[in-house]
């Protein structure tokens, strides 16, 4: 069922947003040839204790990381390993979340590493743009498929496809709420939007073909063809009138 | 689910909020706001076309177990809880 948060969640929520958007930027500069995904994680991690939070998705479902970080034609839950290096020209795309006060906030980014492909570029600003497209839809009078639609008709009209497979999904005491929020949708169709829902919407794009397949580490996700993939997310709460990004900082 | 403040999502009461006065069976309960929809008319309402609102509140629960609310009170009760802001 869906959860409407009261004016107390709600600041929570800020709360738990501004920490997990922050944790997001403070990697940036990280972001070099020769670090490890681990590396990263650890640095995503650290701050996020610092706040006073907890990473959500640390245990979560066995996940071993605080922040999927996953690497050019992987496309999402990559698992932070000492293993795994970034490299000069690489796509990293990393979501976080972060809990304080019993709730969740959720956001991902695509990260260029120094000097990236020209179709990385394009595909990464896409996918960013299909967000806040879909935004646009993100207020009472509208429905979860006007998102999934606009989403979809964004990047579909600029050559790319949609994973279907994962999708967005409501957020607060839990992670993943109650409703799912695809990438894809029918307008006028799906759940109505009322003040004081909070949904995390998060486009997830591929340069090539919308199949992806699933690693045997039973996690990573990568594009079927090998084709690049972007994501980005913000943790959206619904209100009167425009709404508010709530892991959006700077 | 007694006691617990709702919001349609469905009906012509869509976007309103009200109190769960009763349950009906597992997937449906009884609702009223003391307004357009009064206590001895509760709605009987599916619950996937309702959202839940808030964390639950054991002094409203209790009282609306007791079965002796009133409108005026199903009202005040409404107006004091909902606080989206």
């Amino acid at each position: 069922m869906i959860q409407i948060k009261n004016a107390e969640q709600i600041k929570a929520m800020r709360l738990a947003g501004r920490i997990t958007g922050e944790a997001l930027l403070v990697v940036r500069e990280a972001l070099k040839d020769g670090v490890t995904t681990k590396h990263i994680d650890d640095l995503i991690r650290k701050y996020i204790e610092k706040c006073g939070a907890t990473p959500s998705f640390l245990g979560y479902g066995g996940f071993t990381g605080s922040a999927c970080i996953s690497i050019n034609d992987e496309v999402i839950h990559g698992i932070p390993s000492e293993k795994r290096y970034i490299r000069e020209g690489d796509i990293v795309k990393i979501d976080v979340g972060a809990c304080i006060h019993g709730v969740h906030g959720d956001s991902a980014n695509t990260f260029a590493v120094g000097s990236v492909s020209a179709e990385a570029t394009a595909l990464a600003k896409a996918t960013k743009e299909s967000f806040f497209e879909a935004i646009k839809c993100a207020k009472p009078g509208f429905r979860i498929g006007d998102i999934g639609h606009a989403v979809e008709a964004y990047v579909t009209e600029r050559g790319y496809s949609v994973v279907r497979e994962f999708v967005g999904h409501g957020i607060g005491k839990d992670l993943h709420e109650d409703p799912s929020v695809p990438n894809y949708g029918t307008p006028g169709r799906g759940a109505r939007l009322f003040p004081g829902m909070a949904i995390a919407i998060e486009p997830m794009v591929n340069a090539g073909s919308s199949k992806i397949r699933q690693l045997a580490d039973g996690w990573t996700v990568k594009t079927a063809d090998g084709a690049l993939s972007a994501h980005y997310e913000h943790t959206v709460l619904i209100t009167e009138e425009e709404p508010e990004l709530l892991t959006y900082v700077g | 689910m007694i006691g617990r403040i709702v919001l349609s999502k469905a009906g012509r009461d869509k976007g309103r909020y009200f109190l769960v006065t009763g349950i009906f069976d597992d997937r449906t309960v009884y609702i009223a706001d003391g307004d357009v929809r009064k206590i001895e008319n509760s709605k009987k309402k599916k619950l996937i076309h309702l959202s839940v609102y808030g964390q639950p509140d054991e002094a409203l629960i209790r009282e609306a177990a007791e079965a002796s609310l009133t409108n005026k009170r199903i009202r005040a009760l409404l107006a004091s809880h909902v606080k989206l802001q």
